[in-house]
């Protein structure tokens, strides 16, 4: 570990994440309130969810972190603007949009673009992340999303929803992070989420080049820093 | 007599809900299953036009999945998205719960969303999808209570991706309900074996998105169970094809 950094440093580059869809509130108050007690970037949570964390998170830091079109993202366009704006309207401050993955496949680019344009557009300049999903993806398709997210004005690419349920699935690794970072350089930043459990391997992905780590294990992850 | 692939499809629903898959996949898996006679086929909602326009000479109903797999939105978008999908073709929904409200205890706003999506829905079929796989027993019985006085016609066990749903979860739901809520079970039926267990406990609809694994395992299943065990299955599928609904009816 080269990497100096204090745990108030690491809590500031987490995404302190809980896309459970049977979270009560008096559970997300919890997370929440936990999330501000460790100071971390942001809670990442479903839409329904995001009242609630805008409420308990008011005054502090902490972002709300909406995700949008999870975890499939095979949405029509004006179906994840919706997702959207209702989420800016109800106070979320930042977007994780899972990207048309069947149409990038498909090689339709200009609905890829259009879909996270109009996203990045309702969300009036808050941070969109667009979420790649690089273990379903070849190199080439990396690169060509990456392109596109750039393109279309979003602020950061994302390496994978965390979802377990998709065939292919695997954690996140180094590899994937310094894909992105090679593709966007230094033009937008990287967001590394999926099976990221440990203090070593948070450290690690943001040496090679996360600005943002998406994690369930958050509390963990800081304690453990020596 | 046997039950053959051509019977069984017929009180069958299969899918194809992956984040990857590519037009040129989601055609070539429906022009491959539309060979059955499937209840329905369930599509994203982004492939939604692409399977109406597939399927439209065909019995099978084309199944939009609403809120889907995890039931994260706000009522106000999931309506929306209800809204898109009658408007496109629809003619069943797979509805994934309100589970924050449900565990909240905020049963007055779930019962209100369900009433607002079958309304919305008009005639066509709505299954709502509690998770079973992640309530307990009381639970369940609550869940489904609501489900079915908000006016579904369906209680979908599980939204799949992991989620497996049990033998005992069927019982339970069909003893508390009987006919007057319709089950259809999907998570986890691999096999034939495994959808006459759901059939023989009640389940009045089968999901899979591996259907041919049932077929190519039906025979060996019905040597396993015997021939009495087989016509009482056989009878009872029969019976679901005239009784339990489906927006196009049957052949």
């Amino acid at each position: 570990m080269k990497l100096k950094i204090t745990r108030e440093e690491l809590a500031r580059r987490i995404d302190q994440t809980l896309l459970e869809p049977y979270t009560s509130k008096t559970e997300m108050e919890a997370f929440c309130n936990q999330a501000r007690k460790y100071g971390f970037a942001g809670v990442a949570i479903l839409p329904v969810h995001v009242p609630i964390a805008r409420r308990v998170l008011d005054g502090s830091d902490v972002k709300v972190v909406a995700a949008i079109g999870f975890p499939l993202g095979s949405l029509p366009t004006e179906l994840k603007v919706s997702e959207a704006e209702w989420c800016i309207e109800n106070g979320a401050d930042e977007l994780d949009m899972v990207m048309n993955i069947g149409a990038l496949k498909t090689g339709d680019f200009d609905v890829v673009k259009r879909d996270i344009e109009e996203v990045v557009r309702v969300a009036k300049g808050r941070t969109v992340k667009v979420i790649l999903e690089v273990p379903l993806l070849t190199k080439d398709e990396v690169i060509k999303a990456c392109n596109i997210a750039k393109e279309a004005g979003a602020h950061f690419v994302k390496t994978s929803t965390g979802f377990k349920g998709f065939k292919g699935w695997r954690p996140t690794t180094v590899e994937d992070v310094k894909l992105l970072r090679q593709a966007v350089g230094t033009s937008m930043k990287v967001k590394a989420a999926g099976g990221i459990r440990t203090t070593e391997q948070a450290i690690a992905l943001i040496e090679a080049g996360a600005d943002r780590i998406g994690t369930s294990s958050g509390v963990e992850i800081v304690e453990g820093l020596k | 007599m046997e039950i053959a692939p051509e019977l069984i499809a017929k009180i069958m629903d299969t899918s194809i809900i992956e984040p990857n898959a590519s037009q040129k996949e989601v055609i070539q898996f429906i022009n491959e299953m539309k060979q059955y006679p499937f209840a329905a086929i369930a599509v994203d909602l982004y492939y939604l036009p692409l399977a109406v326009k597939l399927l439209k000479d065909t019995s099978i109903d084309v199944c939009a999945t609403i809120s889907y797999p995890l039931g994260g939105l706000p009522t106000p978008v999931k309506l929306k998205q209800v809204k898109w999908a009658v408007e496109n073709g629809a003619d069943e929904m797979d509805v994934a719960m309100n589970m924050y409200a449900f565990k909240t205890g905020d049963y007055d706003s779930l019962e209100k969303e369900i009433r607002e999506i079958v309304e919305i829905a008009g005639e066509r079929v709505v299954k709502i999808i509690p998770m079973t796989a992640k309530l307990t027993p009381q639970d369940i019985k609550l869940a489904c209570k609501i489900i079915k006085e908000a006016g579904a016609n369906f209680i979908k066990t599980n939204s799949g991706f992991g989620q497996v749903t049990t033998v005992d979860h069927v019982r339970l739901i069909k003893s508390e309900f009987g006919d007057h809520l319709r089950v259809m079970v999907a998570g986890g039926v691999r096999n034939a074996e495994i959808a006459f267990a759901m059939l023989d406990a009640g389940a009045d609809r089968i999901a899979t998105s591996t259907p041919l694994d049932v077929f190519n395992t039906l025979k060996e299943a019905q040597q396993k169970l015997g021939v009495e065990k087989v016509e009482k299955i056989r009878k009872r599928i029969e019976a679901l094809i005239k009784e339990v609904p489906k927006r196009r009816g049957y052949e």
